[in-house]
């Protein structure tokens, strides 16, 4: 019951900020946006270190959700370091150069946390329980997978890839970015085929939670590519693209909840295996 | 993954039953199986109650990686409890 009301609590986060922006006037819709934004960064930061702090301090997965969260604070920084009060103390050379690193140390955090969580199936020793039917099932849907979030991401990578050839430099922050969403969003498949292999368990919802996190980044790429590729200015398509990146956040900060839950089930005194 | 049954021995099965709650049933049983056949070098109907601490030590690195060190301890004493050992 609790976990269902954790996959319905971000899709309503989601709605409520499409429904906002929808209704909002066009003066204060960035506005309603920005905040979107910022509150989608700051449930995930909650979400991963919920998550983290269920376990001792050196577990695998507490190193894999603080890695995660890591990308968000990153990300959160770098918000601030553009934000008038902070900004109007630098220098626009100093500013760039901050939020570039910023970008680009919140990627790697990202794909190393993303990986982390993606290969706790195969860290746990699970991996030599499988048979050969299941290795190649695993390696097909791996390969669509990467298929997919390159087929997704190759765009906006092409465009920064000739934005530096053409001599802009500030364009590597944007490969970092566009890379960074590509393994990602890749790692979507292994993450799948753990939930997958978890159901029936407590753990299933995490890894769930987490997949449904990574097809919501999956297709906010994909649309947003299309917003910047089409120069789409429909309110309502930017709010859809808009409210897939908040159910993208939430669902990270359900995935962290489920994942406390259920590492803390056992310390519940009625509990019995079936 | 493999296809997995219950075993028909009461102490595999049992073990699979409390790691089913984390992992879900198939991968409880796929579990036990798997880590008996690595630390026992046989399979998990042959179990025995002197078998379980190896057992035990065996999936520790398991559950370590799902539900932490602290939980994971706790995990295996409900285990011990719950066979008697």
């Amino acid at each position: 019951m609790k976990q269902r009301l954790l996959l319905a609590l971000p899709l309503l986060f989601a709605l409520a900020l499409a429904v906002v922006g929808l209704v909002v006037g066009d003066a204060s819709r960035p506005a309603t946006i920005a905040i979107g934004n910022e509150a989608g960064k700051v449930i995930a930061l909650v979400g991963c270190f919920v998550a983290a702090l269920v376990f001792d301090r050196g577990d695998y997965l507490s190193r894999a959700w603080s890695t995660a969260g890591l990308c968000y604070l990153l990300l959160i920084v770098n918000d601030a370091v553009g934000a008038a009060p902070i900004a109007g103390r630098m220098s626009l050379h100093q500013i760039g150069a901050a939020q570039g690193a910023l970008v680009v140390a919140a990627n790697v955090a990202s794909v190393i946390g993303t990986l982390m969580l993606a290969r706790a199936w195969s860290f746990a020793g699970l991996e030599d329980s499988e048979d050969d039917d299941a290795r190649v099932r695993r390696r097909v849907v791996f390969a669509a997978t990467i298929a997919a979030s390159f087929a997704i991401t190759a765009w906006p990578l092409v465009h920064d890839v000739r934005d530096l050839a053409s001599g802009e430099l500030e364009a590597i922050v944007s490969i970092a970015s566009d890379l960074g969403d590509a393994i990602c969003l890749a790692l979507v498949a292994p993450l799948l085929l753990t939930a997958l292999a978890l159901r029936g368990g407590l753990l299933l919802w995490p890894w769930a939670l987490l997949t449904g996190s990574g097809i919501a980044w999956l297709v906010y790429d994909a649309s947003s590519g299309v917003v910047d590729a089409l120069s789409v200015t429909s309110t309502g398509w930017v709010m859809l693209t808009e409210s897939l990146r908040a159910l993208a956040c939430a669902l990270t900060l359900s995935a962290g909840l489920a994942q406390r839950m259920a590492v803390r089930f056992s310390d519940r005194p009625d509990v019995r295996a079936a | 993954m493999t296809e997995a049954i219950p075993t028909g021995n009461a102490i595999a099965d049992r073990i699979a039953a409390r790691l089913a709650l984390y992992l879900g049933p198939h991968t409880g049983r796929v579990a036990v199986k798997t880590f008996a056949v690595k630390a026992l070098g046989r399979g998990p109907e042959t179990l025995t109650l002197a078998d379980v601490p190896t057992l035990q030590a065996a999936l520790r690195p398991m559950l370590r990686t799902f539900v932490g060190r602290s939980q994971c301890e706790i995990v295996l004493q409900q285990i011990s409890r719950e066979l008697g050992v």
